[in-house]
Order: structure tokens, then sequence, then C-alpha cells
């Protein structure tokens, strides 16, 4: 058993230059890429970050991810496109060029590039945040859904089933209809589903029954997300009311 | 001190098995104390004395007991005796005026009373509780000096002893130690704070006897008083809390026929999303809303029962207690994940439970037995049961990788635990008293969800003591001491998972824990004197060591623990943490006021918790990772409490705790560490003299708490605050029915604050708002026929 020698353990402390005596968080400057920045889905985004620390450096880690806001009607991809890199760094000073692929798959839209570093005591950087857009290079333009039933407010009684029906299109070639409907403001799924189109033009028609002790009366959000082949999307909202 | 006065009579009844026991209870002023309370403590019954101060009972054994008595606003006594009597017992209370003073103070372990005893106890009864207008059983606690709630949000709370919660803190009820998944940052204590009669709260090195956790300290819930024979009592409790429209009720009854007694408790509590003083806050920099001033998606309900049957014999009791639990609470949906705007807006109800959420059911059967064994000594055996069943729901679809989930279960915990402790009582002579003890724990948990955490494990743990009391001179100086002996194992099963990548394919079998299998063992002592001089200074001082075997989580987590938003990682090599421990304690009572003030210094060998690693997880929001690790270190702080009677009806109170911890190897300070803190008080109570069984209290308190910049690696400081509360209490007593109606008010300035403790701290939410409480109860009771 180890006796209770204060001072001495505080002796040994400052004699060994240990890594966890660094008290200083990590300086983290990223030049790469500039607010706003585009990029091509299939293409590149380059992420370079600077780090420097007064003791060894650990790492860097770049989070790639979709910044959409949960509205609106913007292109975006629905595809779950996102990305984690974590780089070694070595010194106390280093540079790291990231090139992040983007995959063709990667709709239009605005993303989140995240970046943070870690030296080797495990002090944290301050993050860097930037904001870039994809765009999509063989068709850049999005789908259109147009919705004719449930109308925006539409109002039905609890527990029964009401119909989602319209029609699609788009100039290349459409892809799936997402829909899920949600309790307003929150993301809890109590319906979801896919409904498969193809060609140029198409139409849907599905039920949603309200039934089920999850549900209850109030306002929900009917989502419904169209996507053309190379995931350019129209997203359409619709508020519903169950009484 | 109290007072005995044992009168000459030479009768001399020799009975050779049953004994009658008689009392005379009075006043100083030779009145006789009519309806004073009798209590045995070895056969758990209480009686109430008649009109000439009388008690008596024939159906008592031989040997020695001990005796409390409690009478309005007089001095507890505390009467050692032995039967048959060989002279007539009369106890004469001392009148006083000082709250502490109106209860016995025994400490249920070693049976000492609070100055023959080293260590540092503290009793809150139920009156006490229910001063509470937090909503969670450790809040109450707070009221000892020295005793903190750490929180997730407000619904779910855990106690920290001088700073240091979780696994370093035992919480028992009727000597069974209450095993839920106390490990995790945002797991609460499943215990109904309405059905909690008596508690004791032990600080520092208690570990002799409360089991190898007991680190900082011990918080034994005890059974109330049963009530006295054949006679019933019910009460029912209302309670609203405006700052989350809390509505909770309560009602109990209990019956004792014949020395057979019933206790029953039924507990609801229902509430919304709680309200703070923000629009909005600010996370990693980005300022995100907080619609309606609400917390989003905080809102719970619990619904609590509880059933007690006891049976108080000549030569002792036994009682059996069945306890249930159950609390589903939401979690605010920006603690689960990155948050993002989206997620918080106003989901149009501030009282569903949406996900994420945590569902928490915990059952119990307590089985608790004293019997005498001979002339002089008593055995006690406790036994329990008790399976922890805790699910962490959450919609799938916030993680990114891999295929479609459908399950809403993120991580579920069946924890199941059989628990026994055995403790012999034995009297040597007068002076000299021992106590040896056994006790072992068996638990099994199992995991469940579609993310991963900790893996299913077993373990064992079991240990022995030995301690002993001396008085050295007869109410002046005591001092105690002990020895135990601790082994433990745990075996956790190898668990791999599927691990996707960036790109969507799949590494099937990624370990995430290991198999282990780990055997563990340990001796630690203690040494305690207690000084009385001249009846007002009491000194005591304390030497112990103490001592924890790693958990299975700390040996074993590997993943995301969305609660404390963070990728934690156990560390299969860890070795015990031990600690030396150092405590003193300095108490002076004068006739108008009374202080305490207790230092205590710590050295930890090897004390573990959650260290920043320098690897980034490579699980999607996981951030950095969090790896148990173990470093030398220093916990050294203080406790102090000063009540002052400026006029009888009129006093003022401070009382406060500071915890310091420094991390010798990185120079840092240990994680989760609450500043320094306390209170102020100016209570004024209002006895109209023309109605006596009328009480009214007033009370306004001022709360603060120092910055925290003692921070570890990554931490955030917290800055300090300074809170205002008022409360107006109304208590009327109509034959035997009585009333209470309690009207409090909680930060009255509606200050924004930070609470170091409160796990969404991390995310900057504020602590609640202003919060007005109400609480309503009434006591009702009479008597049964008997045979």
């Amino acid at each position: 058993m180890k006796k209770i020698l204060l001072l001495s353990s505080l002796a040994g402390l400052l004699l060994t230059a240990c890594k966890g005596r660094d008290k200083s968080k990590p300086e983290l400057i990223l030049t790469a890429p500039s607010d706003s920045m585009e990029v091509l889905a299939g293409g590149t985004l380059e992420v370079t970050a600077q780090v420097s620390d007064d003791q060894e450096l650990a790492q860097v880690k770049v989070d790639i991810h979709n910044a959409y806001d949960g509205h609106g009607h913007v292109k975006i991809s629905y595809a779950p496109f996102s990305t984690i890199r974590v780089e070694n760094l070595a010194g106390t000073e280093d540079q790291k060029t990231i090139s992040i692929a983007i995959p063709d798959t990667a709709g239009a839209g605005p993303y989140h590039c995240l970046v943070q570093a870690v030296d080797a005591a495990g002090n944290l950087s301050e993050f860097q945040l930037r904001t870039f857009i994809i765009r999509n290079p063989d068709d850049e333009i999005a789908p259109a859904l147009n919705v004719t039933a449930p109308a925006e407010g539409f109002t039905t009684a609890l527990g029964s089933t009401f119909t989602v029906s319209g029609d699609a299109s788009d100039n290349a070639a459409l892809q799936k209809l997402d829909y899920s409907v949600t309790r307003a403001g929150s993301d809890n799924k109590l319906s979801q589903g896919t409904e498969t189109l193809t060609g140029t033009a198409g139409s849907f028609s599905f039920d949603i029954a309200t039934d089920g002790t999850a549900w209850t009366k109030g306002a929900y959000t009917l989502r419904l997300v169209l996507y053309d082949a190379v995931y350019n999307v129209d997203v359409k909202v619709i508020t519903i009311n169950l009484n | 001190m109290l007072h005995r006065c044992f009168f000459l009579l030479l009768s001399l009844l020799p009975l050779p098995l049953f004994a009658q026991i008689q009392g005379l209870v009075k006043l100083e002023d030779g009145a006789p104390a009519f309806g004073a309370h009798v209590f045995i403590h070895e056969l758990n019954r209480v009686y109430s004395t008649d009109a000439q101060g009388k008690f008596a009972d024939a159906s008592v054994k031989t040997g020695h007991y001990h005796l409390h008595v409690t009478f309005l606003s007089y001095k507890s006594a505390d009467v050692h005796i032995e039967l048959p009597l060989r002279e007539p017992l009369v106890i004469t209370l001392e009148a006083g005026d000082l709250e502490l003073q109106k209860v016995v103070i025994e400490d249920f372990g070693t049976k000492s009373v609070l100055n023959d005893q080293s260590q540092n106890i503290q009793v809150l009864q139920q009156e006490d509780l229910q001063k509470n207008t937090g909503q969670t059983f450790v809040t109450a606690l707070e009221r000892v000096p020295g005793v903190q709630a750490l929180n997730t949000g407000i619904g779910i709370s855990k106690p920290a002893i001088r700073g240091l919660g979780f696994n370093r803190v035992v919480v028992s009820e009727n000597g069974i130690k209450q095993e839920g998944q106390q490990w995790g940052g945002d797991h609460g204590l499943e215990i109904d704070g309405n059905d909690v009669e008596r508690v004791e709260v032990i600080k520092g090195p208690t570990a002799i006897i409360y089991g190898s956790d007991a680190i900082t300290g011990a918080i034994n819930i005890r059974p109330g008083l049963p009530p006295a024979r054949n006679t019933w009592s019910a009460s029912v409790l209302g309670r609203f809390n405006s700052v989350n429209d809390l509505w909770g009720q309560s009602a109990a009854f209990s019956v004792n026929k014949n020395n057979f007694w019933l206790k029953a408790r039924f507990s609801t509590q229902d509430y919304a999303d709680y309200k703070v003083p923000a629009d909005s806050f600010v996370y990693n920099s980005f300022v995100l809303p907080i619609e309606n001033q609400r917390i989003k998606n905080t809102a719970g309900r619990e619904r609590n029962a509880s059933l007690t049957a006891g049976y108080s014999f000549a030569k002792g009791y036994t009682s059996l207690r069945f306890t249930y639990f159950d609390q589903k609470s939401g979690m605010f949906p920006g603690a689960h994940g990155i948050p993002q705007a989206y997620s918080l807006q106003d989901d149009g109800s501030a009282r569903n439970i949406e996900f994420p959420a945590q569902h928490v059911k915990h059952y119990k059967i307590l089985w608790n037995t004293n019997i005498q064994a001979g002339r002089k000594n008593w055995l006690e055996w406790d036994a329990g049961v008790q399976f922890n069943d805790r699910a962490e729901l959450s919609n799938p679809d916030n993680h990114g990788f891999g295929p479609a989930i459908h399950s809403n279960t993120e991580l579920a915990f069946q924890l199941f635990t059989a628990s026994l402790a055995t403790r012999f009582h034995h009297e040597v002579n007068e002076r000299v008293s021992l106590v040896y003890g056994a006790s072992g724990q068996w638990q099994q948990n199992r995991s469940s969800g579609f993310a991963f955490l900790i893996p299913d494990f077993r373990s064992w743990q079991a240990g022995a003591f030995a301690y002993g009391k001396w008085v050295a001179k007869p109410e002046k100086a005591f001092l105690n001491g002990g020895l135990r002996v601790d082994a433990g194992g745990i075996q956790a099963d190898e668990r791999a998972t599927p691990f996707y990548l960036n790109s969507g394919s799949q590494i099937s079998g990624y370990l995430r824990s290991p198999h282990i299998r780990k055997v563990f063992g340990n001796v630690s002592g203690t040494l305690g004197y207690s000084m009385i001089l001249r009846k007002k200074h009491n000194i005591k001082i304390n030497l112990g060591t103490s001592y924890r075997m790693p958990t299975a989580p700390e040996m074993t987590a590997n993943g995301i623990h969305h609660g404390t938003f963070r990728h934690e990682q156990g560390d299969s090599t860890l070795r015990p943490e031990r600690g030396i421990q150092f405590d003193l304690y300095y108490g002076r009572k004068g006739s108008k006021w009374e202080m305490y003030v207790s230092p205590f210094f710590n050295y930890f060998l090897k004390y573990i918790f959650l260290d920043p690693t320098s690897s980034f997880s490579p699980l999607p929001e996981g951030g950095l990772i969090y790896r148990y690790d173990q470093a030398d270190g220093i916990h050294t702080g203080l406790e102090y409490y000063v009540d002052y009677h400026i006029i009888e009806n009129l006093h003022l109170g401070t009382q406060g705790q500071w915890v310091y911890t420094y991390n010798l190897e990185s120079g840092y300070n240990f994680p989760f560490i609450p500043p320094a803190s306390g209170r102020i008080n100016l209570e004024y109570t209002i006895k109209p003299r023309k109605k006596k069984n009328i009480r009214i209290e007033t009370g306004l308190q001022g709360r603060w708490a120092a910055p925290q910049v003692f921070t570890a690696r990554n931490e955030l400081s917290t800055p300090g605050y300074i809170l205002l509360d008022a409360s107006i209490t109304l208590e009327a007593e109509v034959r035997k029915q009585q009333f209470r109606l309690s009207v409090s008010g909680n930060n009255l300035i509606n200050t924004r604050y930070y609470s170091h403790v409160n796990r969404w701290r991390y995310l900057g939410l504020p602590e609640p708002g202003r919060n007005f409480s109400v609480s309503l109860q009434f006591l009702f009771g009479g008597s049964i026929k008997s045979k």
C-alpha cells in the first residue's frame, strides 16, 4: 500500500514532465472552407486547419452535417449525408488539409462544417464552424410537388383516417416521396412511409390512420419530401388538426 | 445533557423472563409530561404517557433497552435501561428551544446518540422533509450542510455529500443499499420523498459500517415510528409548484393492533415543462430558443406506492416492506445530440412527454428483523431484493449511419440486486459495547436497446466488520473504532456490435467491451473520539480509510451516453479507489444558540473519474471520448451551522459548505464538484396566546453560491448567484387532527442563474425561475378497540 507522502508525490509530479500537466487549450484557425462557399456534389470540399499548442497536439476532427432547419422549400438532400473525419496531429504546430469527397447523391442545400482540435492532454480547442452550400452539377432543377389533399389547416376527428394525394413532376426523373406525421414541434414520428415514383411525372394517393394511443387531439405536422433521381427535393409542410 | 433520576425502591420482583416496564416522565418543574412519546428502540414500540406522565408494558423480556423520549419543545432524552428495573424509572425532561434537541439522534448502525458518537450525524424528520419546495427527495436533503443535489433538469436528482456523489454515497432504506444505476450522470435516485419519515445523514468516513461505497457519507432512510398500540392514523397531502405546474398528492394510512402494524402510502406527481427566466440559451456560441420560457419536454410523472407490515413481539420485532417507484420524465431534446433550433420549437403542449424520455421503475422488498439474543445482545438482520428497470427512449433517426432501427428504446438496463446484512450488538458492560456485522450483495445487469453503453454483468460484494465503542468518561468522552474486510468481484460479458462507416458499409463484430472477470479485496479501519467539555463544547475527531472497487460501468462502458452528452469509455484495468480521511467537528451550545463547524481532509489514492482523452469519438455526435481514469488527489472542505434565537420566537440561522478537490496528476480539479454555497435564514414563529393549538411560522431565506472556477479539464466554470426565498406555514391542531398549510416562494426575484452540478449546465440552460409552492396536509387518527 502506498504511503501518504503528499510532498514527495508533489515533488515527483514536478519532476516528471507529465502530459497531463498541460492546462492550455490548442488554438485552431480554419483557413478553408470560407463561409457560404459552394461545392458541387461529386466534387471535393477542402478543409484546412492550422492548429497550435504549447505542448503536444493530438487530433483534429471535421464534422460535416446537414444544416437543414426543418422548414422551407430549399433544394436540399434528405439523404443523410454526414461524415466525420479525424486526423492525427503532430508536434506543437500542425496544418492539415483534409479533402472530403462529396458524394453524387448529396443534393443541394446548406451544410455545416464543424472543426475542433484536441491536444495530447485532452484539452479541447474552441470549435470553428463554416456553413457551405452543396449544388448538384447534373440537374439543378428541383422536382415539383403539388398536394391536392389535405389542405393546409385540414381538420378531422381523432381516430379517423385521411387521404394524402397529389402529383409530382421533374425535368429528368422522379425517385420517391417520403412522408411523416409528427405532433407539431416534435420530431417523434407517429406515422411515416415512402411512395415510389418514376418518370418525369406521377401521382400518389395514400391513407394515414390516426388511431392508437399515441395520437391525441391537437395540431400535427405532415411533411412530404419529394426527391428526384439526384436527390434534389421539394418539401411541403401541412398542418393538420385532430379534434 | 440529559438527566436521569433513579429513585430508590427495594422492590425485587425477579421475573425470570417477562419483566414489567413502567416509567414516569416528568418536566423540570416536577409536573407530569402528558402525551410524551416513549420509544423502545429494540422492539420498535411507541407509548404515549397518560395524564400522570406514566407508561407501562408487561410484555417485555428481561434485557438491555434504549428508550427515546420526546415531548413538545423539551430536549429529547435517551435512556439506557436494564430490565427488570431495580429502581423506578423516572425520566426528567429539560426545557430547550433549539430544534435539534427535539429529536433523538441515534445512528442506527451503532445505536449511539449524537454526542456519544464521533460521526457527524444529522437527522431529518418527515416534517422537515415536507418543507421541501423542490420536487425530489434529494432536494429536501439539501437542508443538511454538506448535502447537495446533483440534478438533470429539476425532476431527476441524486445526492452528493461533501461534493461527491454517484457511487461514493450510500443511500439505504431500512439498512438495504439502494441499487439503481447510480453511476449514470442523468440517473436519479428512485425514492419517493413523501414516503420518508426519518432520514439520517452521516458525513465523513462511514465505510466501516455502511459498506465500501460510503466514501464521503451515507444517507440512511429509517422507518418512522410505528403507531402506538391500538391506534390508527392517516394523512393526506396535496402540493402545487408553479414553476412546472406540478400537482402532487400523497395519502398514507397506518394502524397498530396488538403490536401488529400496517402502513400504506400512495403518491403521485405530475408536472409540466419547467419555466426559466430566459428566452434563449447559448450553446457552442449558437443562440438557441427557449420557447415560452419553458425548457421543452421536461414534463414528467411519478407513481409511487409502499406497503409495510410489522410485528413487535416480546423478544423484538420484524417488518416486511414493499415499495414501488415509477417515474417517466421527458428529456430536453437539445440535450440529446447537437441541439438544433428546429427540435426546440414549441410542441404545442407543456405537459406531454415526448422523446427523448426516460422511464424508471424500481421495485423493492425489504425484510428487517431485530431479536434479543441473550440478556445483553441484540441480533438484527436486513434482507432485500430490488429490481431497477430503466429505459432511455428516443427516436432512432437522430443517429446517422447504419440501417433503419425500428425501436424507440435507445438504452435499457435491468438491474437485479439481492442484499443481506446482519449485525450483532453486544453490551460487554456499561462502558463497552460491540457491534459485529456482515453483509453481502449480488447483482445482475442486463442491457438492451439499439445503442450500446454498458454490457451485461454480474457482481458480488461481501464484507464483515467489528466496531467497538468505549465510554472513557461517562457523558464526557467516548472512543470508537472498527475494522472491516471487504471482497468483491465483477464479471462482464464481451459485447461486440456492428459498426457503420460513413459510407454505410459495416464492420461487424466491433468490440465494444471485453470480457472481464475481476476480484478485489481490502481491509479498512476507522478510529474516532468524541469529547464533551463543560456540557457545552463537543469535539469530535475521526480518522479512517475508505475503499471502493471500480464499478462495472467504470470498467466496461463504451458508447455515447446521450443523457450526459458524451462518449463514455470504461477501463478494465482500473484499480480500487482508496482514501485516507481525516475529519474534525467542533460544536457548541449556548442557552440561545448553537453552532458547529466541521472541516475535513481526504487524500485519495486512485480516485476514479471521467477524464477527456486526446481522441475524438468515431461515433456520430460523439465529441471527445471520456474515459474512466484514476489519479491521486486531495478532497477537502468544511461545513458550518449557526442558529441563534434573538428572542424566543425569532431566530437567525446560517449554514454552508465548501469543497475543494485537486487532481495531483493533472493540476486540474476533479469534475462535477459543487462550489461553496450556503444559506441565511430568519424565522419568526407566531404562537397566539389564546389559541395554543395554532402556530404560524414565517421565514425569509437567502441562498448563495460562489462562482465555481475550480474545474476539471474542458469543464465550464460557473458564475455564482444569490437567491431570495420566503415562506409562511400555518399549523393547527383540533382534537388530535392536525392541519398544515404552507405557502412559499423560491427564487422570488426570478434570477437567471446556473448550477454547476446540473447536467444541463453544459448546454447553458439556466436553473428554474420563480416558484410558488402551496402544500396542504391533514393528519388524523384515533384509537381502536383491543381485546
